[in-house]
């Protein structure tokens, strides 16, 4: 159900357990957006815009619910890559996701009206606890082949880890910093993130580097304000994951 | 009268106003120079300091430089100022003693920059005062208590108090304890709770929570859980846990017991009543609630 769609009719979008429900009142222009959660049979949202002409349904950094506390995502590999020295190995992780409804007016600008979330929200500590991260939590695992993913829970990255020291190396975990991802979707509900390498540099660091899509003909995903305000460094862009891989 | 004019215009005459001219244009340049320091200081060091702190630290700068600038042009225009720097000696000797709290306080506002023991928006407790820290200036420190009471406290006595900062680290732990009563299966109870902590989306997933029987208590067993929430939330986590550990124990239909002791009497208990106020021995029974004890006893 991602996608773009014209809310000047109305609208009414199914996901797995929530409802998104746009009326549109010819006369005062004035639109009416809802959300209700299917299984509770409850109205969670309900918001009254003027000015809107689209409604976007995007895939958004799972780190905004239930409030923006952290800014990493913290993946961790059911089954860890064990690797030899100078060895590389390419696969495909899936990585959370929550769902964004924007709307959009005349000239463009897109306002972000709604998030929500299909699966579970945890989250974790990567470090110490001074000076740590704060990361949303998800178990996955390291797929040689590209995986079928949970619709609207998950994006698919494609990764490449590079063993760069000398010795063996297990990687259990991968950072990712959302100031660098980027999310694109392909309608009706596939999302992906860019090409990711990982970069160990021994048995405790690594760094993870953010490339471009790995999918072509990909839409790339709106950001709220608040991640326009990520500056990324002139430097070359990534996270460098100093507390163990 | 004719005298008096003349007297005024030698004395008019005898003034080098050429010196009056440089001595006002080097108090201008001084005092300009002194404001664009000031400007300077402000655009350098908003990015590593609070701007309270900063304000103050400019104010002082500027004001000094202005004045050694007034007292150089003066100075230099022959004026002696012998005079003026004693008298601002005497001063200086007098708001010194006047001043003695001020200037605790303002070195310790320094030293507590310097140390940074919490920051402004950090949930702190000083001086048992609990609260968030909203300014930080070189004399004080306001806090916001939980009550939305405002309370100022002098640096001096920050500096020199015990210091809680509850918003240092990203992420703290929170403990609570739940009592069951003894007749409910311990081991279930546990998992009941540890499901509520897992599913829930501040209890992070490292480092991991903690449930155990902690005591066995005098009206039930007493399990502690230990969760690591963030700090920034510990207390929308803490109200939040405490509820849904509460209701999906009473959900499970498990007892959490009140407070309760019993009584063993050694001997068997005599009891007088004042037959007066009854009609018969029944009526006592009835009223003591011992009537079917007795009935069974008698049978």
């Amino acid at each position: 159900m991602y996608g773009i769609y014209d809310a000047t009719n109305d609208l009414s979008l199914e996901f797995p357990s929530n409802k998104v429900i746009v009326k549109y009142d010819d006369k005062s222009g004035i639109m009416e957006y809802r959300r209700i959660h299917k299984n509770e049979g409850k109205l969670i949202i309900n918001k009254v815009i003027s000015g809107g002409i689209r409604l976007h349904i995007n895939p958004i950094y799972p780190i905004l619910l239930p409030i923006c506390i952290a800014r990493h995502i913290l993946v961790v590999l059911e089954n860890p890559v064990t690797l030899a020295p100078n060895e590389i190995i390419e696969g495909y992780i899936t990585i959370p996701i929550d769902i964004a409804s924007y709307v959009e007016e005349y000239d463009g600008a897109a306002t972000l009206v709604d998030v929500f979330n299909e699966g579970k929200i945890k989250y974790t500590l990567y470090g110490p606890l001074e000076g740590g991260h704060l990361a949303r939590y998800y178990k996955t695992r390291f797929y040689l082949h590209e995986p079928r993913v949970k619709p609207f829970i998950e994006a698919l990255a494609k990764v490449a880890i590079i063993n760069r020291s000398a010795y063996w190396i297990t990687l259990s975990r991968i950072l990712i910093d959302c100031k660098y991802l980027k999310l694109y979707y392909d309608p009706p509900y596939n999302a992906y993130t860019q090409y990711l390498e990982i970069i160990v540099t021994s048995r405790r660091y690594a760094k993870v580097i953010y490339s471009s899509p790995f999918k072509p003909a990909v839409i790339e995903a709106l950001k709220p304000s608040i991640f326009r305000e990520f500056k990324p460094s002139l430097k070359l862009h990534g996270t460098l994951m100093k507390w163990g891989v | 009268m004719g005298r008096f004019v003349n007297q005024t215009l030698t004395a008019i005459m005898s003034i080098d106003w050429l010196q009056i001219f440089w001595m006002i244009l080097f108090i201008v340049a001084g005092i300009s120079l002194a404001y664009l320091i000031r400007l300077l200081m402000r655009r350098t060091l908003i990015k590593v300091m609070e701007y309270a702190t900063l304000k103050t630290i400019e104010r002082i700068v500027f004001y000094s430089l202005s004045t050694i600038v007034v007292l150089l042009a003066i100075s230099s225009a022959g004026i002696d100022i012998s005079g003026i720097a004693f008298a601002g000696g005497i001063i200086g000797i007098i708001l010194g003693f006047a001043t003695q709290t001020i200037i605790a306080n303002f070195f310790a506002g320094l030293f507590l920059y310097w140390d940074k023991p919490f920051s402004i928006g950090d949930f702190i407790e000083v001086d048992n005062t609990l609260g968030h820290v909203i300014e930080i200036s070189l004399l004080s420190t306001r806090i916001k208590t939980l009550d939305g009471v405002h309370v100022r406290l002098p640096n001096e006595k920050v500096f020199t108090a015990r210091i809680v900062n509850y918003s240092k680290h990203v992420a703290r732990r929170l403990t609570f304890i739940a009592s069951i009563s003894y007749r409910e299966d311990v081991k279930q109870a546990c998992e009941v709770i540890r499901r509520v902590v897992n599913e829930h989306p501040l209890v992070l997933v490292d480092p991991k929570p903690i449930v155990y029987v902690k005591e066995l208590a005098d009206s039930g067993v007493n399990i502690e859980v230990h969760v690591w929430v963030p700090s920034r939330l510990w207390l929308e986590a803490y109200t939040d846990i405490l509820w849904r550990i509460k209701k999906a124990l009473s959900d499970a239909g498990i007892e959490i017991p009140f407070p309760q002791r019993d009584v063993w009497f050694r001997s068997p208990l005599e009891i007088r009543v004042n037959l007066k106020e009854f009609e018969s021995v029944s009526d006592v029974l009835r009223h003591t609630g011992l009537e079917q004890e007795y009935v069974a006893e008698e049978a």
